[in-house]
């Protein structure tokens, strides 16, 4: 593998973990949902 | 939040992970008399319950309900004390019938695979035995008992006290989401899309159903909390043993939130 392949690795992997761990903490991308400020229990019954 | 059974949302609500629920009334009332510090601020729905047996069952009526087996959502629950009732007013006791707790997802397939004789329970579970061609509608709740409560909205005490803005926000939503729903046919059938779809992970057709066939099957309205529907809950509770004394509506239930609501409008938004 050239250096250059070994660069694009890094970078791919580097980007993966990173990816994973934004999901894994949940972090999201925008503002919060507006339904997200209760934490409201319920059965899906109407 | 959603969960499947009762005894797991009761659960997360005590251990404070919930800060709100939608709970049974009379499981809420129970838990206050044994000192857990909530209150019932709003009403979730009425009516949108029903007991339902088999298609090519030979009940056709209360009476015909002796000795049968009827699943029922848990012991807490107003679908119970509208079994007692339903009975009572017919001169029968809940010893003429076995009784069984069951969580509403599984009573579908307890019908159709025989056993149980009837299922009663909140909505959309009575309908999908209707739509899926095997069950009938032995008595809508309100046919039993009109103006029927199912769920109430809880909040925790720590809530109201550190925060009541947030309470009125909540009940709020609640009051103009159920205007809206209960203003045109079309809101309700665009609701059921996005409900069934985000929330309740249920067939869409199973929700258009349940809230258009008839159209005051379940109602989003009159949700303000009044004190003489929950006297009557409070005494079928303690005749059959649910509560162990008396509990005043001051101690379970507050007021003053439902009160605001007086007035609400419902929501402007208009589904794209």
């Amino acid at each position: 593998m050239n250096k250059f392949a070994r660069i694009l690795a890094g970078v791919f992997a580097a980007v993966l973990t990173l990816g994973l761990l934004h999901g894994f903490l949940n972090l999201g991308w925008g503002k919060p949902r507006e339904e997200l400020r209760y934490r409201v229990g319920f059965l899906p019954v109407t | 939040m959603r969960f499947n059974g009762w005894p797991e949302l009761k659960e997360a609500f005590l251990s404070g992970h919930n800060e709100a629920s939608f709970m049974l009334a009379p499981m809420a009332m129970t838990l206050r008399q044994q000192g857990v510090p909530l209150k019932i601020v709003y009403l979730g729905h009425r009516d949108g319950s029903a007991l339902m047996v088999r298609k090519d069952s030979s009940i056709f009526r209360m009476e015909d309900l002796r000795g049968k087996t009827i699943a029922v959502p848990n012991r807490f629950s107003n679908q119970r004390l509208l079994i007692y009732k339903g009975l009572k007013d017919r001169g029968m006791t809940l010893d003429d019938v076995k009784l069984l707790e069951m969580p509403p997802p599984d009573m579908p397939a307890a019908l159709y695979a025989g056993a149980v004789d009837a299922v009663i329970s909140g909505e959309p579970f009575m309908a999908q035995t209707e739509l899926d061609g095997y069950g009938r509608v032995l008595y809508q709740a309100k046919e039993l008992w009109p103006g029927f409560i199912s769920c109430v909205l809880v909040v925790s005490q720590r809530m109201i006290r550190d925060d009541p803005a947030r309470v009125q926000h909540l009940v709020d939503g609640i009051a103009k989401s159920g205007l809206w729903l209960d203003q045109t046919m079309d809101h309700r059938m665009k609701a059921a899309e996005k409900i069934a779809t985000t929330y309740y992970n249920q067939d869409p057709r199973l929700l258009r159903f349940v809230l258009s066939k008839p159209p005051d099957r379940v109602t989003y309205t009159r949700l303000k909390l009044a004190r003489t529907d929950f006297e009557e809950i409070e005494r079928l509770a303690r005749e059959t043993g649910l509560l162990d004394g008396p509990v005043s509506f001051d101690e379970y239930a507050d007021v003053r939130f439902s009160e605001h609501t007086s007035g609400a409008k419902p929501y402007a938004w208009e589904p794209r």
